[in-house]
């Protein structure tokens, strides 16, 4: 029942984004792909850069919203006594309403990226036979489904990033305006990666969005090395946030 | 099974602040409230009354101390107390639901939920069920509080200022259905509360607290029957420190005594050292409340008098 509840503030948000990705699907079946004259192969870096261009910012705001929804908010809108006078342990709540919204952020990932793989397909038909269903790069060939798949996979990690920083923040600050906290962090991390290159071009502080494929001399591409082990640092560090959360809420008095 | 509903024993409270001395809510708190008692828990805002009843539902932690609630810790039995016991602290539920969701809601968290209850509590109190918790009136906001605790089952209701922001008629028609339907199948029912009148008209007990200590815990029968108001002209009277004396003014020519037990004994003892006893007069709740907390009748808040 208590699901029911974090259902019932976040399903607006979750229909619209689905909804808004229903048109955007219908918006690509009606186009028709132009393709130049000299189409005649596909980069990884350049389609991974269309393809995950349209999507981040909308799924990271989505994903920022859904971080809103939850006991820190209820907290901040003086529900937490009541909320937390029902027999369940804090974490209980806390990690149905993170697990529920970070379901509920997966799903329109993968709606997106499904988006997204309807146009590559369109678009590689359009090519000719040679290329459909292969992304061709120079060391290898990576199915388009594969590449969906890691797209898809690198969206949900950051928009499952800032989910999870947002969700922590307004726990932390006992208040839905825990958001901004996590968009302040956010926005710091960019800016500090700014300075950082400018001051010393040599250092480059670690990509918030995970890169998949590397970029050769002779404008090759290839899944980059340690692929799994990026993903898994990156999903521990999703993971850290309702883990401090937990800790938080813990400690604090309602 | 012990025979307290409710028992803490040296509770502190204390809130740390960066730039100010810490704030001692609680200091010392000793309470019994007994099993099948209506306990009023007096205080004045700010006395600790809603910090005694946060740290009772888990929702806040102890400096120090030791606290029981149906023979369990509040700190490492939290579930099996919540659901034996009706908190109603803040009055605010969740605001984007009617009465209707909040059933719903509230039904699965709690093993002896009686929907029945719910549908009956909403007609006699005459809930608007379909309108959201943010529309509805200050009135209908609290009954809708104390229908959701009602119908969870509770051995055990604890109210944090039921009636606060209430107009006469719903605050009879809360306190008619909290003694007539709750705490008369023998169910406890402790209500925190600065309207000593509505406290006087149900509780049975009465335990009165300022500055975070538990200043005065009786019966209300007791309170009623023992303390007395002797005001005496004399030399060489009792010393203020006698425990039969709860408090001494020395006023022009006359002394007054607040006596809490055996007001008899005492007058005579006075008279036999040939103290004139002017008057002896009974006290309500209001005027042992005033001067529990040592207040008097000046620079007293209205609502201490309500």
């Amino acid at each position: 029942m208590y699901l029911w509840k974090y259902w019932r503030e976040s399903r607006i948000l979750f229909g619209v984004s689905l909804l808004s990705i229903a048109i955007l699907m219908i918006a690509i079946l009606r186009e028709h792909p132009i393709i130049g004259p000299h189409a005649n192969a596909v980069q990884l870096s350049s389609v991974w850069t269309v393809f995950l261009g349209i999507q981040i910012l909308p799924l990271c705001f989505v994903a920022w919203i859904f971080g809103s929804f939850g006991v820190g908010r209820d907290i901040g809108e003086r529900s937490g006594s009541f909320i937390f006078s029902r027999p369940g342990n804090r974490a209980w709540f806390l990690w149905r309403d993170w697990g529920f919204g970070l379901s509920q952020v997966l799903v329109i990932a993968i709606f997106l990226n499904l988006a997204g793989l309807v146009q590559m397909y369109r678009i590689l038909v359009a090519m000719g036979d040679p290329y459909r269903n292969i992304v061709f790069s120079q060391n290898g060939a990576v199915s388009l489904t594969t590449f969906a798949g890691i797209a898809c996979l690198a969206a949900f990690l950051l928009a499952a990033l800032v989910f999870s920083l947002t969700y922590f923040s307004t726990i932390l600050i006992k208040n839905a305006r825990g958001v901004f906290v996590s968009a302040g962090v956010l926005l710091g991390y960019l800016v500090l990666g700014m300075v950082v290159r400018h001051h010393w071009p040599s250092v480059e502080l670690p990509s918030l969005l995970l890169q998949p494929f590397k970029a050769t001399r002779h404008m090759g591409d290839a899944i980059a090395d340690h692929l799994g082990l990026a993903v898994t640092i990156r999903a521990a560090i999703v993971l850290l946030f309702p883990f401090a959360a937990q800790a938080v809420l813990k400690k604090i008095d309602i | 099974m012990s025979d307290l509903a409710i028992q803490t024993q040296s509770l502190h409270k204390h809130f740390r602040a960066l730039h100010a001395p810490s704030l001692h809510a609680l200091d010392g708190l000793d309470m019994h409230v007994p099993r099948g008692s209506i306990y009023g828990f007096l205080g004045r805002n700010g006395a600790g009354k809603t910090t005694t009843i946060r740290l009772l539902a888990g929702l806040a932690h102890p400096t120090s101390g030791r606290m029981q609630v149906l023979g369990l810790d509040p700190q490492t039995d939290r579930i099996p107390i919540l659901e034996r016991t009706g908190f109603v602290i803040d009055k605010m539920l969740l605001p984007s639901m009617n009465g209707n969701d909040l059933v719903r809601f509230n039904r699965g968290f709690f093993p002896r939920w009686s929907d029945a209850l719910a549908a009956k509590y909403a007609e006699v109190l005459e809930i608007p069920m379909k309108q959201k918790f943010r529309r509805l009136s200050t009135g209908n906001q609290t009954k809708l509080c104390l229908l959701l605790a009602l119908s969870q089952g509770a051995e055990l209701l604890v109210l944090d200022e039921p009636t606060a922001g209430l107009d006469p008629v719903v605050t009879d028609q809360l306190l008619r259905v909290l003694v007539d339907d709750f705490a008369n199948e023998g169910r406890t029912l402790f209500l925190s509360s600065h309207h000593l009148s509505e406290v006087e008209r149900v509780a049975d007990w009465v335990g009165i607290v300022d500055r975070g200590r538990l200043l005065l815990e009786e019966s209300l029968d007791d309170v009623r029957a023992h303390f007395r108001r002797v005001r005496v002209v004399g030399e060489n009277l009792p010393p203020a420190s006698r425990n039969q004396i709860f408090k001494t003014k020395v006023g022009e020519g006359t002394t007054e005594y607040i006596v809490r037990t055996d007001t008899h004994g005492f007058t005579a003892e006075l008279r036999s050292q040939g103290a004139i006893v002017l008057d002896v007069s009974p006290m309500n709740l209001s005027e042992i409340f005033l001067e529990v907390v040592g207040k008097g009748e000046a620079n007293v808040p209205v609502e201490v008098l309500a």
